[in-house]
């Protein structure tokens, strides 16, 4: 919404206030002000009066102007189609800095020119009509040679305020010259124009014929057009207001509604006519049940859409009706939203709430159009239910607790007054208060609080805690968030930066991968875009994603995860771990000769382990998709459970991505993992011994399986086992030599080499009798 | 003698060859012992003043060979030392962990600190129903905020949420007054430019009480309060707006933090940047809930802003595009 302070000073007495004290009041009251600007006029442009103007010699589209321009007569050159003799214009004299010129006399076809006259546009004002922006009285008193930005209605402060969409009421200069006079306390100026009518009445002119069921109230008022004639004001402000047309009589109407609020329509009387020769207009419901304006055929829907007619059609007719309308915006809205019509411009002012005051709207547009020579019949044809004001009875004292600080009555009961509310003192601090019908918004006493807090201004209002009895916060979810940062905090220490992205995905991407899609009776209806168009089923896809955009910035060590959201086929939510490390673990340095080492699976594999904690792995057993290598790849199992997958990226997906050849990713179902008390086992306070054991195994035999034999030992002194070496020789053939280490130890006594001994042997026999494997 | 003994330490040059000189001069066999059993061989008369001698001159050599010992010793522990002397610039001194999302860190500062007020954290589904994500927050089916332009709708009239305010809704339809709860979470709104994204962050708090009144005044101080912890020595400044499960309802400010209010770009030259929005629930949302006699305060706000803002992060897509130049700088 785009007020000036001019416009606003025509309702209320603001003058005196400067911008910033305007710009303080409208945020205070809660009309947030995005822009505030005053109009600059360029230095050394003046009031020029066009004496005389003639075709240029050399150039049809030219002509040639003698100004008076104060001091001197100029010579100008011309190339607006609208330049004529006998009217005030704007000319930038030799020497103006425009925006991207500086005028200097020059010759155009052979013929001096001694400056420029303007458009609009040209002196950094918005842009109106085509051609030159002539000047007439109603912007103020001005003289030839006057600077223009010494004109009344130059000298003026453009405001841009944000609307919040309750706010109906201020969609109009005079609605926030309410607000502004409720705040600054200064009543609003008695609005009586003076217009003189003509003899002609409406009744001589149109057949009016209203349906008593329709909703709206409207007036209908006659004008002779003749000699309608947009003065410079009006042009200016609608310019600048985002609401100049080039019909005339749209844009007459727009200055009207954005003046003072009501809606207008403007009918032609070239409509069927009856037999008494009266052009008929019919008020009445049409088929959906909205209010329409209706001839012989339907012309407008009110407050729906406004069809105007083109200049020429309206020029073909001396008269025309102003239908001044209201209607209550709830009511409006309902039927939107059960019928889906489509709606034009006007809806987002009608939905709003437009001002109900259709009365006072007729007389602010009678006078606006006297001012563009525009002749007023006398007399209305109006229909206008009589507004019920809907009245509450309000306690001030719970005001003043639902606001925490005393405020004075009668500071209430001015602000309601001032606001346009109507106030009964009743007993005590009892009031009944007749809420106006511009504010349909205004429904109860947290409304009614709203109003005040507004005026008086929430800095005025002083803080104060909200003491309440101790609880406890502690719940499931605040357990979850804890875990979730631990295991954030393991994830990063491990050189996986955080990734956030969108809980979305391409459909056709997650099928080629071999990820499910959610059910499409369960799909997105609207998705932003095609590359956005479903849920994710998997995180995995975008952080290859990510690897990608950061190989293409020359990283060569590239790690991610993301713990998020994601989908399944009948769209329940579940929570994932994802992981991809792509590139070189170590950075380049001088240990490593500017060679660093690469990812590989048990590096990889140890950095899952270091954010989870310990686990097992067993082979895969179904490939559930294709970012899973079929030969490099594991089932990831804690605490007896299978909890995701580890693998290397598949070369050709690699590729297809554009990654490092050494990408792992790996994939947690998080809601399968515990987070239950560990209990801690007893410590051994006798000494661990460290034995190596060399077996032969054939080459390709799956080390799962000794591990799986030894762990059913169930040997408690086996505190643990690796695999540190393997080797091979032509001697063994097809065999290969593993040597394991064991750690050994005794909770209750050190362990001698009997002891040891026993330990081993029995591995080995086992190892013999089971799986054929003997020591070297 | 004494003199050419003590010449001899001197010119010594490692602990070895020290202890040599020691035993040459005061071992068993030392030139020095021998004097003191030539002694005996003295009348009685004089050996008093030779032994005092003698044993000056032998605390003498016990000294400078102490000291000596000392100063081998010191420069042996530098050689040592010296050895593994390596020239730091040739090492890297860039971490190799990485770094936590800002838009994480900035969540976790927020639920800390209603987390230490007593706020419980509250969560819930993204997909949700009409009735969760508008209805019972008093925005009536013909208003302009369920526009299909803003909400992404399912094909069986499911819906992600626009807020986190329906878990608020269910929060309430399953605890009773009093309330005290944040919901952080991610939502979703059909818009996509610089400065919206499909989904993003939000925390909304919700207080509830029942049989007494929670003022304007009491939301106002723990906005307060909660914004200056969170940016430090702001001015703070509440303008009334409109939300539909609020009456009042407030934007918050704070004066800008990259300016200071002189007014620059981010701020769009007013001095001030809008943060949050709040106010006192709405009576319609407690019918909704099926809550009698009660009064709360609510407020919401954007996790990215806030991250944007303390970190001087210009472009809100960046913290969605996982680029290791943004996310490097938080290690």
């Amino acid at each position: 919404m785009i007020v000036t302070k001019n416009w606003l000073d025509e309702f209320v007495d603001i003058k005196a206030k400067s911008d910033a004290e305007l710009s303080d009041a409208l945020n205070s009251v809660g009309l947030e002000v995005d822009n505030i600007q005053h109009i600059d006029i360029p230095k050394g442009v003046v009031v020029g009066f066009v004496q005389n103007c003639i075709k240029h010699k050399y150039a049809d589209k030219l002509s040639v102007c003698e100004v008076d321009i104060g001091d001197q007569i100029v010579q100008i050159v011309c190339g607006a189609k609208n330049i004529k003799k006998d009217i005030f214009v704007p000319v930038a004299t030799i020497g103006t800095k425009l925006e991207d010129m500086v005028i200097k006399k020059t010759t155009i076809r052979d013929i001096e020119s001694n400056g420029m006259i303007c458009s609009s546009s040209e002196i950094g004002l918005p842009k109106t009509n085509d051609g030159i922006f002539e000047l007439d009285s109603s912007l103020g008193e001005f003289k030839v040679g006057d600077s223009l930005s010494d004109i009344n209605a130059f000298d003026d402060t453009i405001i841009d305020i944000e609307l919040t969409a309750n706010r109906g009421d201020c969609l109009s200069v005079h609605g926030v010259a309410r607000d502004l006079g409720a705040y600054f306390s200064i009543r609003l100026r008695k609005c009586d124009y003076d217009i003189s009518y003509t003899t002609t009445a409406v009744g001589q002119l149109y057949s009016l014929d209203c349906s008593s069921k329709i909703d709206s109230d409207i007036l209908v008022s006659t004008g002779d057009f003749k000699d309608f004639k947009l003065n410079s004001i009006i042009s200016l402000r609608t310019a600048y207001a985002l609401c100049y047309d080039e019909n005339i009589y749209k844009t007459v109407a727009n200055y009207a509604t954005h003046g003072y609020g009501v809606l207008y329509d403007m009918i032609s009387e070239k409509l069927q006519k009856d037999k008494f020769g009266l052009s008929i207009i019919e008020i009445s419901k049409d088929k959906d049940d909205f209010d329409q304006i209706y001839s012989d055929k339907k012309i407008t829907t009110l407050g729906v859409d406004s069809n105007y007619l083109s200049i020429d059609e309206y020029a073909k007719s001396k008269d025309v009706a102003i239908i001044s309308f209201y209607t209550n915006p709830d009511t409006i809205n309902k039927r939107i939203f059960e019928k889906k019509i489509k709606t034009s411009d006007i809806y987002y002012k009608s939905s709003r709430g437009s001002e109900p005051d259709i009365e006072q709207g007729t007389k602010y547009i009678h006078h606006i159009l006297s001012s563009c020579q525009v002749q007023i019949h006398s007399g209305v044809k109006q229909s206008i239910t009589s507004y019920k004001p809907i009245e509450l009875k309000v306690d001030l004292n719970e005001i003043n607790k639902m606001i925490g600080q005393k405020i004075d009555y009668n500071k209430m009961t001015d602000i309601l007054d001032s606001l346009g509310f109507g106030i009964k003192m009743l007993n005590g601090s009892l009031v009944e208060i007749s809420i106006p019908q511009f504010r349909h918004d205004v429904k109860n006493i947290a409304d009614i609080t709203e109003e005040i807090v507004r005026i008086i201004g929430i800095d005025n209002i002083k803080a104060s805690p909200l003491i309440m009895a101790e609880g406890l916060s502690q719940n499931p979810q605040m357990k979850t968030i804890q875990n979730i940062n631990n295991i954030k905090l393991k994830c990063i220490s491990n050189g996986f930066y955080e990734q956030i992205s969108y809980l979305f995905d391409k459909k056709s991407r997650l099928t080629k991968y071999g990820f499910e899609n959610v059910a499409t009776n369960k799909d997105i209806t609207n998705p932003i875009s095609d590359e956005l168009n479903t849920f994710r089923t998997t995180i995995l896809l975008n952080l290859l994603q990510s690897v990608q955009n950061n190989i293409k910035q020359g990283f060569k060590t590239i790690g991610f995860f993301e713990l998020g959201d994601i989908f399944d086929r009948n769209r329940e939510q579940k929570k994932a771990l994802s992981f991809v490390f792509s590139g070189e673990i170590e950075s380049e340095n001088i240990q490593n000769h500017g060679k660093a080492k690469k990812i590989d699976f048990f590096a990889f594999n140890q950095k899952i382990i270091n954010t989870i904690g310990n686990y097992s792995l067993k082979p895969i057993k179904d490939i559930s998709n294709k970012l899973i290598h079929p030969y490099q790849s594991a089932t990831i199992v804690k605490d007896g459970k299978e909890i995701g997958y580890i693998s290397l990226l598949p070369p050709a997906i690699a590729d297809e991505f554009d990654l490092y050849k050494e990408t792992f990713i790996a994939n947690i179902e998080f809601d399968k993992l515990t987070f239950d008390d560990i209990k801690a086992k007893k410590l051994s306070k006798y000494q661990i011994v460290y034995r190596d054991l060399s077996i032969v195994a054939p080459k390709e035999f799956e080390f799962q399986k000794i591990i799986d034999l030894i762990d059913s030992l169930n040997c408690i002194e086996i505190k643990s086992f690796t695999l540190v070496d393997i080797w091979a020789n032509k001697e063994l053939k097809n065999n290969e030599s593993l040597t394991i280490r064991f750690k050994l130890q005794d909770n209750d006594k050190t362990m001698d080499e009997k002891q040891i001994n026993g330990i081993m042997d029995k591995v080995v026999k086992k190892l013999e009798k089971q799986l054929d494997i003997g020591l070297r | 003698m004494i003199k050419n003994w003590l010449e001899n330490i001197k010119k010594v040059k490692s602990i070895k060859k020290l202890e040599e000189t020691r035993i040459a001069i005061i071992g068993k066999n030392g030139e020095l012992t021998k004097e003191f059993s030539k002694m005996k061989l003295l009348p009685n008369e004089e050996k008093k003043d030779v032994a005092k001698i003698l044993n000056e001159q032998k605390q003498t050599i016990n000294d400078a060979i102490s000291k000596k010992y000392e100063l081998l010793k010191m420069l042996e522990t530098e050689r040592v030392l010296k050895k593994q002397k390596i020239d730091i610039g040739r090492y890297n001194t860039t971490a190799t962990t990485a770094s936590l999302h800002p838009v994480t860190t900035t969540m976790d500062k927020i639920t800390t600190y209603f987390a230490n007020l007593n706020f419980k954290i509250e969560m819930g589904p993204v997909v949700e129903d009409e009735f969760h994500n508008f209805e019972a927050l008093n925005l009536p089916k013909h208003h302009p905020a369920r526009d299909m332009q803003d909400t992404f709708y399912c094909e069986d009239e499911k819906l992600l949420r626009t807020h986190t305010s329906p878990v608020q809704i269910r929060t309430m339809m399953t605890q009773k007054p009093p309330i005290r709860m944040i919901a952080p979470g991610q939502v979703f709104r059909r818009d996509f430019d610089i400065t919206h994204t499909p989904m993003f962050t939000q925390v909304e708090g919700l207080v509830v009480q029942q049989d007494e009144i929670v003022s304007f005044a009491n939301l106002k101080f723990t906005m307060e309060k909660f914004l200056k912890y969170m940016f430090g020595d702001v001015k703070i400044r509440f303008r009334p707006s409109f939300f539909p499960f609020t009456e009042p309802s407030a934007e918050v400010d704070i004066s800008c933090i990259f300016c200071k209010s002189k007014g620059c770009q981010v701020c769009s030259r007013t001095g001030w940047l809008e943060v949050l929005g709040c106010g006192i629930v709405d009576q319609n949302v407690f019918k909704a809930v099926g809550y009698k006699d009660c009064s709360g305060y609510a407020f919401g706000l954007g996790v990215e802003r806030f991250a944007m803002l303390l970190h001087e992060i210009s472009d809100l897509r960046s913290l969605f595009e996982s680029d290791i130049r943004l996310l490097g700088q938080f290690r």
